[in-house]
């Protein structure tokens, strides 16, 4: 992928509710971009926003009392904040479809996976019905799924949790969209499920060639999947890069403590190392800490990560950081080990 | 499924037992037996008493008339009427299609407002309208349905008075009493079903008001909760529009406690229409039982406890096979 | 998403509630069901009104005068201004006399302005219309009337000449006291064999949940009917064996026996459905791996668990027995006529043949208590039920 061309590119989006205590400002000016073909990972707490990030390029976001209070987001240089609820019907299922974390409750518990694959077909490329169950098969048979011409009649109830989630990625990829957002669709699964899931997905990102924004806390799956990440924090990207500089060399205290909390095997084993927890809860949303929203939990934090929100500023190669002091801490690191 | 419904009918059949059983005690009650009132009409010959005498086994312990009794309703015998001198199922079955009728008319009326009107309520939850339907709704669950009626009646009275003067016509705008219009006989087959209907319309709308005041609020719950769900986000990021979200979607599993409870409606129709017929002398089962009360017609009292019973259970049993027709999760379990 | 949703409610802290009894929570989540507190002021002064009807009617309850006759009277109007000066003076009223229209012959009344002004007179006594308060206290005081020959119907009066208004309030405290009365019944009823079936399970449980539903299989009205007909008859052979002359106090009891055997079944299977569940849960296992016995894991444990939701289905049968009452009432099957009145029977009575309602719309006037009446318990129970449920807590 030389040449990348951006599918979707998402400038300062700002998501909020109002609640009867105050405004959440659930996402804060979150910017980043998707190239075609791309995986992007966004990695977070919950409730970090990631999964808000997500409903917002959707559309879905439950108004009142939520509203998307700023920024654009350009998918294929049209701003999907300025489409009408009606063109934004017409993109749903079809250009950008989504994955979601609970494959036991996603589903319609009364139609068949079939007719519930087949709605979106029949809805976006306006195929009959018949054709959209022959179509609904064979998604099914792509998806893995064994004997689908006898699956395609059953109900949700009767399949496992792997199955429905394999389900849930034929209905998204049935109009074949150029984006798809997979919202923790391996969170909920068995680990040898998750690893089956995620292998699928890629395999099907590579026939079918399209970007995959990934939403998750598990870094392992990062790892597996992404091509590159964005780290967020209390509503605001803090570290941004491509996967491998991101995981061997972090820059935002929070992203380490993330890393250092997530049991490893090649490093436990060479140096013994504890996990380490990060110190301190997610701040309550409505009241965020003055300047940086981590200095709280933040071990390298001073005096001035009080006074005003550090900007994201790019460390070199793209790789972006939240943090006034990425650079003295880079070399503290370097002494200690 | 077949299996299904052989064991729910299998389930039915003590319980019919026992409530057989039930009203033959309570028909008990009546003092001295069931002929009385036959010995003092002079129209009957004592050779009939005599005979009906043994055939009932009034002489013999009242379990053995309960076991005689049964025999012939076993057979479709219901017995004979005291006072009309004739088969009990020829007093009682005008009498049921009358209430069938009313109930049946009021039970559309209670789906075709109660649905949309839950459903509005829940979509606009919190709106104006949400909260005015939530107060009337209140209201029809408050108001005794005889009451209800009686205050109709009156305000088609008034409505009479106050327009008289512009329009000049004696006709009231909807009929208050009786089921047919005294032409009835004379109407076509189309006629005479216009006709029961134009009667129908107020009893089997007040019969309708608390179903509808109650099934509103609870499918308004239902749709709320439905309408958070998971399986509905995934609906809207498919790109299907709000309307088959909440119809196809939502209202579809939303509705399944609603057919639930149509078996617990029917009773609740059933005895509401009950007090409304008396208002509007509707020929239907409560007015005729009462006759049969007061005549001490025992047999007539027990053939409609019998009959309702029958109706009641053949209605839950509708409403489990629906309820297996609209969740695949119980059909299939 | 559902995080964030989620962390976005309002909360309270937590500690503050936790210093609370159990009964404080619950009224102050009352307290913010306005609806509820509306509910509940409306009953008690329904409670209240009734309780001291004697002295709030101006007439007695069965108090009417032969001649002049007073039948179909519309209610009286009351003149606050005096026709002399103009002004606004102490309400009076007119007699009024019966006549004929001299086109439709219909009886109509006219007031009498030239018989003068009879003032609305407060605390009189009026030995004619004696009462006993509370069943205990005899006295013939009057919150208000006025003098002879006119009398005072604020709501008309009905086929024999009786103070509707008068008759309401007395029949309140039938149609009111019978929902208590009958829940009792069927508390007990339903707690007894609910308990019985929830605990001991097995064939027990088999049988009693069978009669329910046998019950339950007769439509209830028809039920209600046949029982009370049957029963209210002295020649029946309950009434024989005890020796019972079916007098309205007996009659009263009767129906409010029957009300509660047709109702009791609904509350045993709620007591049996939360036994069963509790069982299951862990803190009865808890405590029976403590060593707790049977009957003190009921008393202390299953029970308490069990108390709100029963209050809640208490509440709400309420008003279905007071419809039940007025229902039977006014089929004539209610507690007799002679020297009680109920709703039920005064609704009736705007029913009797020959009587068209457009010209005597007042007789419908007793609805509105019963309409009050069941609205308040409804939204009682409604706000009980959401004090009680911690989920409903807001």
């Amino acid at each position: 992928m030389a040449k990348s061309e951006k599918l979707l590119d998402v400038r300062g989006l700002k998501t909020y509710f109002d609640t009867d205590e105050g405004t959440v400002k659930a996402v804060d000016g979150v910017s980043f971009h998707i190239d075609k073909g791309e995986t992007l990972a966004v990695v977070g707490e919950s409730g970090s926003g990631k999964s808000v990030t997500s409903l917002s390029i959707m559309r879905l976001i439950p108004t009142p009392p939520g509203r998307i209070a700023g920024g654009e987001m350009l998918f294929n240089g049209q701003d999907l904040v300025k489409k009408s609820e009606r063109e934004m019907r017409q993109i749903r299922g079809n250009d950008i479809s989504m994955i979601f974390q609970e494959p036991m409750t996603s589903l319609n518990p009364v139609y068949t996976v079939g007719d519930q694959i087949a709605e979106a077909i029949v809805l976006h490329q306006g195929k009959t019905q018949k054709q959209a169950m022959k179509m609904a098969t064979e998604m099914l048979e792509l998806v893995g799924i064994p004997e689908p011409a006898k699956r395609v009649k059953n109900y949700p109830h009767q399949m496992s949790g792997g199955m429905r989630q394999r389900v849930m990625i034929a209905m998204a990829l049935s109009c074949g969209p150029q984006l798809l957002i997979a919202d923790e669709p391996t969170t909920a699964l068995d680990v040898t499920i998750q690893a089956q899931i995620l292998e699928l997905m890629k395999k099907l990102q590579n026939e079918i060639g399209m970007s995959i924004l990934f939403i998750t806390h598990d870094l392992g799956v990062v790892a597996e999947i992404a091509d590159r990440v964005v780290v967020m924090y209390a509503g605001r990207a803090v570290e941004e890069g491509d996967v491998v500089p991101i995981f061997t060399k972090p820059k935002m205290p929070y992203t380490m403590g993330l890393l250092n909390s997530v049991p490893r095997v090649d490093k436990a084993a060479v140096h013994q190392e504890r996990l380490e927890a990060i110190p301190g809860n997610v701040p309550n949303p409505l009241y965020l800490p003055e300047g940086c929203a981590f200095h709280p939990r933040c071990k390298f934090a001073i005096e001035q990560c009080k006074a005003a929100i550090p900007d994201l500023v790019d460390s070199g190669n793209g790789h972006m950081v939240r943090c006034i002091r990425w650079d003295e801490i880079q070399k503290e690191q370097a002494v200690v080990a | 499924m077949i299996p299904y419904i052989i064991r729910r009918i299998i389930h039915l059949i003590p319980t019919f037992i026992g409530a057989t059983l039930l009203a033959f005690i309570i028909s008990q009650l009546v003092p001295g037996d069931f002929l009385n009132s036959m010995r003092l009409s002079p129209d009957v010959r004592p050779e009939t008493i005599a005979r009906l005498e043994q055939s009932f086994g009034l002489d013999k312990p009242w379990y053995t008339q309960y076991f005689l009794w049964m025999g012939s309703l076993l057979r479709f015998d219901l017995g004979q009427s005291f006072s009309g001198n004739q088969p009990v199922s020829a007093v009682i079955t005008k009498p049921i299609i009358n209430s069938l009728i009313l109930v049946g008319i009021s039970l559309i009326m209670l789906y075709a407002v109660a649905i949309p009107l839950g459903v509005f309520s829940a979509v606009r939850q919190y709106s104006v309208a949400d909260q005015i339907i939530s107060a009337v709704s209140y209201f029809g669950l408050a108001i005794p349905n005889f009451f209800f009626a009686q205050v109709l009646i009156l305000c088609i009275f008034l409505f009479r008075s106050f327009t008289r003067e512009y329009f000049d016509y004696n006709q009231l705008i909807l009929p208050v009493a009786q089921m047919t219009s005294s032409n009835y006989d004379t109407l076509t087959a189309f006629g005479k079903f216009k006709d029961v209907l134009w009667h129908a319309l107020m009893p089997a709308f007040v019969v309708a008001t608390s179903g509808i005041a109650g099934l509103t609020r609870i499918l308004r719950g239902q749709m709320i909760e439905q309408l958070s769900s998971d399986y509905i986000r995934t609906a809207r990021s498919k790109g299907l529009d709000e309307r088959k979200i909440n119809y196809k979607h939502a209202l579809r599993i939303a509705i399944i406690p609603f057919v639930a409870t149509i078996g617990a409606l029917l009773p609740g129709l059933i005895g509401g229409a009950g007090l409304v017929e008396i208002v509007v002398s509707w020929p239907g089962i409560t007015p005729t039982l009462l006759q049969a009360l007061t005549a001490q017609d025992i047999y007539v009292v027990l053939g409609f406890l019998i009959i309702s019973t029958l109706l009641l259970m053949i209605g839950n049993l509708i409403s489990d096979l629906l309820l297996a027709v609209v969740d695949p999760r119980i059909r299939y379990n | 998403m559902a995080d964030a949703a989620k962390s976005l409610t309002p909360r309270k802290s937590k500690q503050v509630e936790r210093s609370k009894s159990q009964a404080q929570i619950v009224w102050e989540q009352f307290r913010k069901h306005k609806a509820a507190l509306i509910g509940g002021g409306i009953l008690i002064f329904m409670y209240l009104v009734t309780a001291f009807a004697g002295f709030i009617a101006p007439y007695g309850i069965n108090e009417y005068r032969r001649r002049p006759a007073t039948d179909f009277q519309p209610p009286t109007k009351i003149h606050w201004i005096d026709p002399d000066t103009g002004r606004l003076t102490r309400p009076f009223i007119y007699n009024v006399v019966s006549d004929r229209d001299p086109v439709t012959r219909q009886k109509v009344y006219v007031e009498k302005p030239e018989e003068g002004k009879f003032p609305i007179r407060f605390f009189i006594n009026r030995p004619e219309a004696s009462y006993k308060l509370f069943g205990l206290f005899e006295s013939d005081l009057h919150l208000f009337g006025v003098d002879e020959p006119a009398r005072i119907f604020l709501w008309g009066t009905n086929n024999l000449g009786k103070d509707v208004f008068s008759r309401v309030l007395y029949g309140g405290q039938v149609s009111l006291m019978i929902g208590i009365i009958a829940v009792w019944i069927s508390f007990f009823l339903g707690l007894f064999f609910g308990g019985v079936a929830g605990f001991y399970g097995g064939i027990v449980d088999d049988i009693i949940m069978r009669i329910i539903e046998i019950i339950d299989a007769i439509p209830g009205l028809f039920l209600l009917i046949t029982l009370s007909a049957l029963l209210r008859d002295p020649r029946n052979p309950i009434a024989q064996t005890f020796g019972l002359k079916m007098n309205s106090a007996q009659v009263f009891f009767m129906i409010v026996l029957v009300l509660g055997f047709i109702g009791w079944g609904g509350l045993a299977r709620v007591i049996r459905g939360q036994i069963l569940s509790m069982r299951e849960l862990d803190y009865a296992n808890a405590a029976k791996s403590l060593g707790a016995s049977e009957s003190r894991i009921i008393w202390r444990h299953l029970l308490p668990g069990t108390a709100s939701y029963v209050i809640v289905s208490l509440t709400l049968a309420i008003p279905g027995f007071i419809l039940g009452e007025t229902g039977l009432s006014f089929i004539g099957l209610g507690p007799s006529e002679v020297d009680t009145s109920s709703w039920g029977i005064m609704l009736r009575d705007a029913t009797a043949r020959g009587i068209s309602i457009q010209f005597v719309p007042w007789l419908l006037l007793p609805g509105i208590p019963i309409f009050f009446a069941i609205l308040s318990w409804n939204l009682v129970g409604d706000g009980l039920r959401d004090a009680l449920d911690p989920k409903k807590r807001r």
